[in-house]
């Protein structure tokens, strides 16, 4: 297999170019060959493989970089710092009505749209009655593209890339403006293209078209590579990591100042680790946890143990003192207690366990320790847990 | 290449775009032009130009006008040519250099399809013009149609970086124009700012296609040398700014 695309250490970075003086000098500086001031980082130090036949989905938050990437891909921007290397026809779809005059109709449209693409006068008119027909906007297609709607607009876009038939596709965010029917008929296009050996990169914040159209994913995050992999891996990380985002923003208003009196709990061990890192478990697996609680009066203490969804829903909670469970004296001064969470019923995705140090009588909350847990799989279904479940 | 021509095509009609008679206006544009320049300096200022006794005002005027309208139309459109197809760049790839080329090429097509009429009426209006004169035009035109790229180049890849540059270049070639000999010829002048007149460029090619057409001197020589250097050395200038500025375009519109 060959690599049709390479990326290797890219970067770009933007001057500032508010002032006109910022404007003159590296004017001046570019004609004497120097390199221009540039303080804005965009994209840093990307490297980035695709071979043919690959379908990679990128992923990020709005200003990670993906569409810049896209754009240093096609080689529509020049990357500051690095190389990138394309082996074979790719068509991009990076911006909606990109490429089209507003003033001109969509058939004239279509036929620059296509020299673009470097597509002959001649492939271009046999091509023409396909290209409309796959558009399917009707007499619109006679009209200037300003009079047009955004869906229609992306319509001719998506059927321009769809004649063309590139070995590389790139579409950025822009399924997501045509209607129902037409994401369908494109989803299914993409299919059908994908499953003749074409490569497909795509970028969306639709992790249902991610991973039904994608089998590997990136994810971007300010500017760098986070994450590289299997499309359900990365997607289930970065949506746990919108779901810890948007918990921590609310948690900010509202946390407590925990007493560092009294009890607390000292170590914790998720299946013999006892690093602070996530642990990282297939679905259907089983969890082996311990923790010892600080006691300064040397009677025991209890301990409590939560698991919520990374957003912050609470999935499942129990304490020692509700399961009448013994703790393990390990010294004057720590206690131990054990459990096994057996086959997890939880459903890919981020997680966190909380362990709360508790007094004696298992009334009041003393420390709170969290530990993260991510749960991988490519299952589909949707919540939190799986049921158990048959069809008839 | 395909490209180009596509690009080249839309310049040309985009100027007719919505005009009810099309193309026509290539043919009118110059025929009223000329009729304005003979009303005004042969019958209201009755104007005496050395040099254009025996072959009249409007042929001494006709002969080099439409080189000049070549040049500095070309320049100003193609200033803000890379800027103009700002939302195409950012966009999609494509090389800025061709649609600078691409924008004067069009401009040029035009008033050569002009000159072209113009020269047809002039003939068929009584001027005696030599016809081996005629198939040296092309040559004269090839040089500065390569003076004019490498001009427009250079212009549009600076407009990027400082637009006020369309502005200035407007008002300089309306100075221009009275610094270079179309409508009056050289010898008319003193004799220091005849000499000094040397050093524009454009002096050249009116004077030069007045001797080609209307005198006959069909000869080549060390001026024509001289301005084909020029030409070649403007060309190089405008490219070598263009192709070290273009990269960085992008972060500039």
């Amino acid at each position: 297999m060959t690599a049709l695309v390479q990326m290797q250490g890219v970067a770009k970075r933007y001057p500032l170019v508010h002032r006109k003086a910022d404007r003159m000098r590296a004017l001046v500086r570019l004609l004497f060959g120097l390199k221009g001031e540039q303080n804005i980082t965009v994209l840093e130090d990307v490297t980035l493989s695709i071979r043919a036949g690959e379908s990679l989905g990128i992923i990020g938050e709005n200003g990670a970089g993906k569409s810049t990437l896209l754009k240093v891909l096609t080689g529509v921007l020049h990357p500051s710092s690095g190389t990138v290397a394309v082996h074979g026809s790719l068509a991009a779809l990076l911006e909606l009505g990109a490429g089209f005059h507003p003033e001109y109709t969509g058939r004239q449209n279509i036929a620059t749209a296509a020299a673009l693409m470097g597509m002959s006068t001649s492939d271009t008119a046999q091509k023409i009655d396909e290209i409309i027909e796959f558009a399917d906007i009707g007499r619109y297609i006679d009209e200037p593209i300003k009079h047009y709607s955004t869906g229609m607009v992306v319509r001719l876009g998506f059927a321009i890339v769809a004649a063309r038939k590139p070995q590389l596709l790139i579409t950025d965010e822009v399924l997501a403006v045509g209607d129902e029917s037409f994401q369908k008929k494109c989803v299914r296009w993409i299919e059908e293209y994908l499953s003749g050996g074409g490569t497909l990169l795509l970028v969306s914040h639709s992790m249902y078209h991610v991973q039904k159209l994608c089998k590997h994913a990136l994810w971007m995050h300010q500017g760098r590579v986070r994450a590289y992999g299997d499309v359900f891996e990365v997607t289930q990380d970065y949506l746990a990591y919108h779901e810890r985002k948007t918990a921590k923003e609310a948690e900010a208003e509202k946390r407590v100042p925990v007493s560092t009196e009294g009890y607390r709990v000292e170590s914790i061990w998720l299946n013999g680790r006892s690093e602070e890192l996530p642990l990282v478990l297939p679905e259907g697996r089983g969890l082996e946890i311990s923790a010892e609680v600080y006691t300064p009066d040397a009677r025991i203490p209890h301990i409590a143990i939560g698991l919520i969804r990374a957003d912050g829903t609470a999935v499942y909670g129990t304490s020692s003192e509700i399961d009448k469970a013994l703790a393990t004296r390990v010294s004057d001064t720590m206690v131990r207690y054990s459990l096994r969470l057996d086959a997890l019923p939880l459903l890919p995705g981020g997680y966190t366990l909380r362990f709360h140090a508790m007094d004696p009588e298992g009334l009041r909350v003393f420390d709170t320790q969290t530990r993260d847990l991510v749960i991988r799989g490519d299952c589909r279904e949707f919540g939190l847990v799986r049921l158990s479940h048959q069809w008839h | 290449m395909a490209l180009f021509w596509h690009f080249l095509l839309r310049d040309i009609r985009s100027r007719y775009l919505g005009s009810l008679t099309g193309l026509l206006w290539a043919v009118l544009h110059p025929a009223l032009q000329l009729l304005l320049y003979a009303t005004v300096f042969q019958h209201i200022f009755k104007a005496r130009v050395v040099g254009a006794e025996s072959h009249g005002f409007v042929a001494f005027v006709g002969v080099g006008f439409w080189a000049w309208v070549l040049f500095a139309e070309s320049s100003s459109r193609a200033t803000t040519a890379v800027l103009d197809q700002a939302a195409l760049i950012g966009k999609v790839k494509l090389s800025a250099q061709m649609l600078v080329t691409a924008s004067v090429c069009g401009t040029a097509a035009v008033h050569l399809f002009g000159y072209t009429v113009a020269l047809i009426i002039l003939a068929a209006s009584g001027t005696a013009m030599h016809w081996q004169g005629a198939l040296l035009v092309p040559l004269v035109i090839a040089m500065l149609l390569l003076l004019t790229l490498g001009f427009a180049y250079l212009l549009s890849a600076i407009q990027v970086f400082i637009r006020d540059l369309a502005q200035i270049i407007s008002q300089v070639l309306a100075f221009w124009f009275f610094l270079t000999p179309v409508v009056y010829s050289r010898e008319m002048l003193p004799a220091f700012a005849r000499e000094w007149m040397a050093w524009n460029p454009l002096t050249y090619y009116p004077e030069r296609l007045r001797q080609l057409l209307l005198d006959g001197e069909l000869a080549f020589g060390a001026a024509d040398a001289y301005a084909l250097l020029i030409a070649f050395l403007v060309f190089a200038i405008g490219t070598f700014a263009f192709r070290r500025l273009q990269r960085h375009f992008e972060d500039f519109l």
